[in-house]
């Protein structure tokens, strides 16, 4: 008897533990089911609490959070992401229950909440409009609409040019071609990724943000960008996927011509002004911007505006544009940045090259397909050595 | 303890490893194998998943080059592990086993991750590697050594070596060494008794660690991707973008089911092949 008395104590008590780590995550979901599908309504708020944001390396800097709970008594939890998709894929698999805050890339945002409705509108009324650089708080907003509500703030943005090993390849980085020359042959590196796809097209003279808009005109422009990427594949050494391993390649001279972040450049131009240098070619930079989107699942709406008003404070922006070499949309942040990076971006990235920054464009699900297609097309084909 | 009890207590210790594997592994898979036959846009019935994946000339050669790949790399594996577990279980000493043993095991104490990082430091061009070669004087210019598919089956190799070593040595160490002596005595050479003795008493081992090598590479992501460069597309990479990139958790899953049965069709042709029971390889 008392063996038995044992061995169901034991049973009710593991099937106990399996029901309470299945309970767990019930109540959390129930709201996100009701909100998701409109996203309209934001469920309940609670005041205090903790704010779980999801989002890039360098976005939200230990010096900050630690500020930021000082002020506020929130606590932050960060999870950090590495790839647009990845935060869709994330944040899809739950609808957005499980994060409060997201910092999406702009052209991201509005076909993603089409396809999953992972986030819902801004409340323009909790933000701090002062704090935003106006010219981008109004193309942001407008450029994250979906049915007539924005879903977007502006953050961080940069651009995606080359840099140049100046004592190898002087001459290079007039045109992103140069990333194709036989003369660099082994020398050159660039990502097997979209912005690479976008560089390639405005190289060969195409318009990918307006072939974009018709499926069988931006097959066309891929395939011929493909064409010339396969083509090039014997002058690459190989391609970049991290930023550790990009400034590897380039401080070790295995590199001296690659497409690059302007933050990377920009930090290998701090240490090493005389070799390395941020090239925009004549085709101009590609642009991107990172923005502040809040999740439809979020259960601490409040305290994601209250760190939105925070972080855009320019005295807190200029922290991360000291730390990652990023520009944001804080209104006055660049003045309290440091001179030194202040110079390096003036003369890489004056305003006449400014002017040149072709900003990504939103992808409609089949350009999602069309750029995965092409790419690895690219990375399968043979290169003869 | 009567049968009852006995069998109750047996019940009671399998079920957490009945949970884990119901609840993480045939769920899941169940999954995938449902979604795997379901059209991403209508959510209605279809074969379109898999079909899509043999009428694309790309897929089917990235296929066919994951499964040679990991034919070959088990095969090397199995070269260098038969030998290295017959010297720790017959002929090394006890100092001698144990340094042994410990530079197999050692590795795995830093992660897959770390250990493709460790190789990079040592292949690039202006590695460790490359450095020694010129210091010896055999050439007089930077060598690189990443980014082939060369390279990417030392990495396999060596991530893969403790999951044969072991199992050989496992099934080594039941050989009775007046076995071989015998086969010595009765005429044998080198290489008979090693056909004849060593390597069918050894099968067994040798099996399990051929599937378990070849199923690790197959699904290899992370040493494949970073020693790989600009030629190397593994399946598992194929899998990811479908997920991930296009969120096609459709075609992804039909990926994902083909991988499965290649798998377990090429186990069950190889357990055929060498005339070996599962049950008795395992």
């Amino acid at each position: 008897m008392k063996r038995h008395f044992w061995i169901l104590a034991v049973v009710v008590l593991a099937l106990a533990l399996a029901l309470a780590a299945c309970g767990k995550s019930a109540p959390t979901q129930a709201p996100s089911e009701t909100s998701a599908p409109s996203a309209t309504e934001a469920p309940q708020a609670k005041t205090g609490g903790v704010l779980r944001i999801l989002t890039w390396e360098g976005y939200a800097p230990e010096e900050l959070v630690e500020k930021f709970v000082k002020e506020t008594g929130i606590k932050v939890e960060i999870t950090y992401i590495g790839d647009n998709n990845e935060l869709i894929a994330k944040m899809a698999a739950t609808k957005g229950v499980g994060f409060d805050l997201v910092s999406p890339t702009l052209n991201y945002v509005a076909t993603a909440q089409d396809q999953f409705g992972i986030y819902q509108p801004i409340d323009l009324s909790k933000v701090n409009k002062d704090l935003f650089i106006p010219a981008y708080w109004d193309s942001i907003l407008k450029n994250s609409e979906y049915e007539g509500k924005p879903y977007a703030l502006p953050f961080v943005w940069g651009t995606t040019a080359m840099v140049v090993n100046l004592e190898k390849a002087p001459d290079a980085g007039q045109s992103y071609l140069d990333l194709c020359d036989p003369k660099y042959k082994g020398r050159v590196s660039y990502r097997a990724k979209y912005d690479t796809l976008y560089m390639f097209a405005y190289a060969l003279g195409y318009d990918p943000a307006e072939a974009v808009k018709s499926e069988d005109e931006y097959r066309k422009v891929m395939n011929a960008v493909r064409d010339k990427l396969i083509e090039c594949k014997p002058v690459v050494r190989t391609y970049w996927d991290s930023r550790q391993q990009l400034e590897d390649l380039l401080k070790n001279d295995e590199v001296w011509v690659a497409t690059s972040w302007d933050a990377i450049a920009w930090t290998l131009m701090k240490e090493q002004p005389d070799k390395f240098k941020y090239v925009v070619p004549k085709e101009g930079a590609v642009g991107w911007f990172d923005t502040f989107a809040i999740s439809a699942g979020a259960e601490n709406v409040d305290a994601a505006y209250k760190w939105i008003n925070f972080i855009m404070q320019p005295e807190n922006a200029a922290v991360i544009i000291n730390q990652t070499g990023y520009q944001t949309a804080s209104q006055g942040a660049v003045e309290l940045a440091s001179p030194e990076m202040a110079k390096i971006v003036a003369e890489t990235l004056p305003p006449e090259k400014m002017a040149t920054i072709k900003w990504y464009f939103p992808l409609p699900p089949y350009a999602q397909d069309i750029q995965a297609d092409v790419l690895e097309q690219v990375k399968a084909a043979e290169s003869n050595k | 303890m009567n049968a009852s009890t006995k069998r109750r207590s047996l019940w009671l210790l399998l079920t957490p490893m009945l949970l884990w594997i119901g609840l993480l592994f045939v769920l899941p898979h169940l999954k995938l194998f449902y979604l795997s036959f379901i059209s991403r846009r209508g959510g209605e019935f279809t074969f379109a998943n898999y079909l899509y994946f043999f009428q694309s000339p790309l897929y089917r050669k990235i296929f066919l080059r994951t499964a040679v790949f990991s034919i070959l790399v088990t095969a090397l594996t199995l070269l260098i592990s038969f030998p290295l577990a017959f010297i720790i279980t017959k002929v090394a000493g006890k100092r001698l086993k144990m340094m042994l043993l410990l530079a197999v095991i050692l590795p795995y104490w830093v992660s897959e991750l770390i250990q493709a990082f460790t190789w990079m430091v040592l292949f690039r061009e202006s590695g460790v590697l490359s450095y020694l070669l010129q210091m010896l004087g055999i050439t007089h210019h930077n060598i690189e050594f990443l980014y082939h598919d060369t390279t990417i089956a030392v990495g396999l190799v060596y991530t893969s070596l403790l999951f044969m070593t072991i199992p050989i040595m496992n099934s080594l160490d039941t050989l009775d060494d007046s076995l071989v002596e015998a086969a010595y005595d009765l005429g044998g050479n080198f290489w008979s008794t090693l056909r004849e003795i060593i390597i069918p008493h050894a099968a067994p081992g040798i099996m399990v660690g051929s599937i378990m090598v070849f199923m690790l590479n197959l699904g290899n992501y992370v040493t494949v991707t970073l020693l790989g460069g600009k030629n190397s597309l593994w399946l598992t990479e194929i899998i990811y973008n479908q997920f991930i990139i296009r969120f096609n958790q459709n075609k992804g899953s039909a990926f994902s089911v083909i991988l499965l049965t290649f798998s377990v069709i090429f186990v069950w042709i190889m357990l055929k092949i060498t005339k070996q029971d599962l049950s008795e390889a395992m």
